[in-house]
């Protein structure tokens, strides 16, 4: 599964959102992505939030079919990991 | 002309503040070749917005646009510009601002808005995807920009929104007033935040759900992967998100280029600047940092001040501006009180520069003795007063006593106290200076010839602070001077370059700082032509984008000539800064000589084919850009002047 292993080092570019879009439909949205980041300026860190099974979102998939998850490829902070786990 | 549905939203929003109706546009009429952003923007308000028609008339338009590349993973591709006529010049006002809201509004699916007209009592825009609503903002009006932003969203009850807004200062028409994006990112000079509250236009709420498209979807991924791990290895982009703009204030002090109390001097004295640096923000204040969307090199930082007299402010940005404009004009030398000012600034809506120039030429007028305690309303005025300046800057806010004059800029505030006060007023075209221009030629050219009246964020160049290789200099730009700060020979050339540059990334919508604005390994032309074809399809080249953003410069120079008239005798630099070399510091006895400022005219008008007297755009030169349509601007600007 996506861990969100340092969600302190967040700085809510949204680049994992429009990434993970990018996986699913080969366009950009902040909306139709399997993740949701929730960062405030005047809150430190974000929340982030990750769906498996479609829910208004598409569910993530570990970006099958990519050399390697977007969402943590194209992260510039590390926010991200890829551990195994019950949901892969 | 070429059609894309690819990379631009595809739709232009119209709306009229008389009627509360609106209508929608294809994008297509404009594309390419006025890219977006703001080509579209000036190009809408040199066609539609009469010469006649003032700042603050219901009859002004104000545009808005998300650049071409808005909505993907550029870099840095966050970026809105603002244009409308400038409540100082009359001139272009122009402002761009990163944040999270362009990026929303094209997934909303409008590339720009165009606001005409003026509402009669207080609203707000709501965009909800294809809905569009004009509420009542009533409530709302009088309120503080954070505190706006928290009421809109508490009454839509929705938190994913994006909100840009005026503060106070907007709504009371002060010049300085600036925009807010997404709370904390500024639209800032040519009172743009005036222009919205002269509309009765308190906010625009952006919702955006759907998505951009890509014509090359995988090539353009593949690219943004390559661009992105290049920038985020590049040592400036290290230091900024490490230490934001603030990071660039030592390389501008040590070449003498900070203002220090209204340009007595461009030096920062180090026993004051070491209190101000950009270790002590980061050090002793710094709690968080954030980014744009699509931007791997973050800039913005949050600062938090826990002990003193403002202790529990948070401030959510601090620039290079800050320090320069409070630390260096005004000389306050407490990073806590520079904190305070920049949040405060944010929370009244006023645009940092504009009004820390002011009140620097007010505390100079002070000490000077032209205006006492009997104009300031009772107040004294010291350098590095920071009390007084945090009252001034409420008292220009509510445009109360003193401040209904500081309200004005330096020009028709010294126009006003009169008494040789204006030997004070550092202006270009009316809008005050507010960068120190006497050490570095090309920065100070690039500054001074600015259409949007003054400003670093044109042809302005970069390469002095960052002392470039006469090497890397001839391959770059065919000259060898570009890090050489103070030889006048060839910046003409470069700062050509980077008002084309400058044009482009507005246009795009792509940030400056991942451009190649800041250094050569930016996002470059050929960069940028590639990803506007992958993503639009629309096949284009850097001669062609390059070409592209030399048309959107000639427009704005054209809404100037035709709004304002200026002519040569507007690009010449304060004649102080002419005459009264820099008094200490690496650079101390440089200042602009006049024989080689009017050289460097001169060639600068040559290059872009402008005639050297009026320094107007040529019939000539229109025609190869493909405005010849507006040659009538050059013919009524005749008559009228």
């Amino acid at each position: 599964m996506i861990i969100v292993e340092n969600p302190n080092a967040c700085t809510g570019c949204s680049i994992c959102e429009m990434a993970c879009s990018f996986h699913h439909f080969r366009k950009y949205s902040k909306n139709k992505s399997s993740i949701k980041v929730n960062k405030s300026i005047f809150n430190k860190g974000a929340l982030i939030n990750i769906v498996y099974k479609k829910q208004g979102r598409p569910g993530c998939d570990f970006c099958k079919g990519e050399k390697s998850p977007l969402c943590i490829l194209f992260c510039p902070e590390n926010v991200l990991q890829q551990r195994s786990g019950e949901n892969e | 002309m070429s059609r894309s549905k690819y990379g631009y939203a595809g739709k232009i929003l119209r709306i009229n503040l008389n009627t509360k109706k609106y209508v929608v546009e294809p994008t297509s009429n404009y594309i390419p070749k006025y890219l977006g952003g703001r080509g579209i923007n000036q190009w809408v308000l040199l066609k539609e917005l009469k010469p006649w028609v003032t700042p603050f008339e219901p009859a002004s338009i104000i545009c808005f646009g998300a650049g071409a590349l808005v909505g993907t993973l550029v870099p840095g591709a966050a970026r809105l510009n603002v244009d409308s006529k400038n409540a100082f010049t009359t001139g272009i006002g122009s402002g761009n601002a990163g944040g999270w809201f362009a990026s929303e509004l094209k997934y909303a699916g409008y590339d720009n808005i165009i606001i005409h007209g003026k509402s009669k009592e207080p609203v707000y825009l709501w965009i909800e995807d294809d809905k569009v609503s004009i509420k009542p903002a009533g409530e709302i009006w009088g309120k503080r920009t954070a505190e706006t932003e928290q009421m809109i969203k508490e009454e839509l009850g929705k938190s994913d929104i994006q909100v840009l807004c005026i503060g106070p200062a907007g709504e009371n028409i002060v010049k300085q007033a600036c925009i807010v994006v997404s709370g904390s990112r500024i639209v800032g000079r040519c009172g743009l935040g005036a222009i919205m509250g002269s509309k009765n236009l308190k906010a625009i709420v952006v919702r955006g759900t759907g998505f951009i498209s890509l014509k090359h979807p995988n090539e353009f991924m593949d690219l943004v992967g390559l661009v992105s791990q290049r920038l985020v290895e590049l040592e400036g982009a290290k230091g900024r998100k490490k230490f934001g703009t603030l990071i660039a204030s030592p390389l501008f002090n040590e070449l003498s280029a900070l203002p220090y109390k209204n340009y007595q001097d461009d030096f920062i004295p180090n026993e004051n600047y070491n209190k101000i640096s950009h270790e002590v923000f980061h050090n002793l204040y710094e709690i968080d940092r954030y980014s744009c969307t699509a931007c791997p090199t973050p800039c913005a930082h949050v600062y938090y001040i826990n002990s003193g007299p403002y202790a529990g402010t948070k401030c959510l940005k601090a620039e290079a501006n800050s320090v320069w404009n409070f630390g260096g004009k005004l000389a306050i030398d407490d990073p806590s009180a520079i904190l305070k000012a920049q949040e405060e600034c944010c929370q009244l809506g006023l645009d940092i520069d504009n009004a820390s120039a002011v009140i620097a030429w007010a505390v100079d007028c002070f000490q000077e003795g032209i205006i006492n305690r009997n104009d300031t309303d009772g107040l004294v005025l010291n350098w590095g007063d920071y009390g007084v300046v945090l009252n001034l800057l409420k008292k220009m806010t509510y445009r109360e006593g003193f401040g209904n004059i500081l309200a004005e800029g330096s020009q028709k505030a010294s126009q006003l106290i009169g008494k040789e006060s204006e030997k004070y007023a550092f202006h270009i075209k009316g809008q005050d200076l507010i960068e120190a221009i006497r050490s570095m030629k090309g920065w100070a050219l690039g500054i001074i010839v600015s259409p949007r009246g003054g400003a670093h964020t044109r042809g302005a160049l970069a390469t002095e602070s960052r002392r470039y290789t006469s090497e890397k200099s001839q391959e770059l730009f065919g000259v060898k001077t570009a890090g050489d700060a103070r030889v006048y020979i060839g910046k003409p050339t470069i700062v050509c370059y980077f008002e084309y540059v400058h044009s482009l990334l507005d246009s795009l919508g792509v940030c400056f700082f991942t451009g190649n604005w800041n250094t050569p390994e930016g996002i470059n032309p050929t960069e940028l032509a590639k990803f506007y074809t992958l993503a639009t399809g629309i096949d284009t080249s850097e001669v062609e984008l390059m070409r592209a953003g030399e048309r959107i410069h000639n427009i704005e120079k054209l809404f100037n000539v035709y709004h304002a008239g200026f002519t040569r005798k507007d690009d010449y630099p304060p004649k102080r800064l002419m005459e009264e070399p820099i008094k200490s510091g690496p650079l101390k006895g440089e200042l602009l000589n006049r024989k080689d400022w009017d050289k460097m005219l001169d060639e600068y008008y040559n290059i872009h084919r402008w005639e050297k007297d009026s320094s107007w755009p040529t019939r000539e030169k229109l025609e190869e850009l493909d405005l010849e349509e507006c040659a009538h601007v050059l013919e009524q600007a005749k008559r009228l002047n």
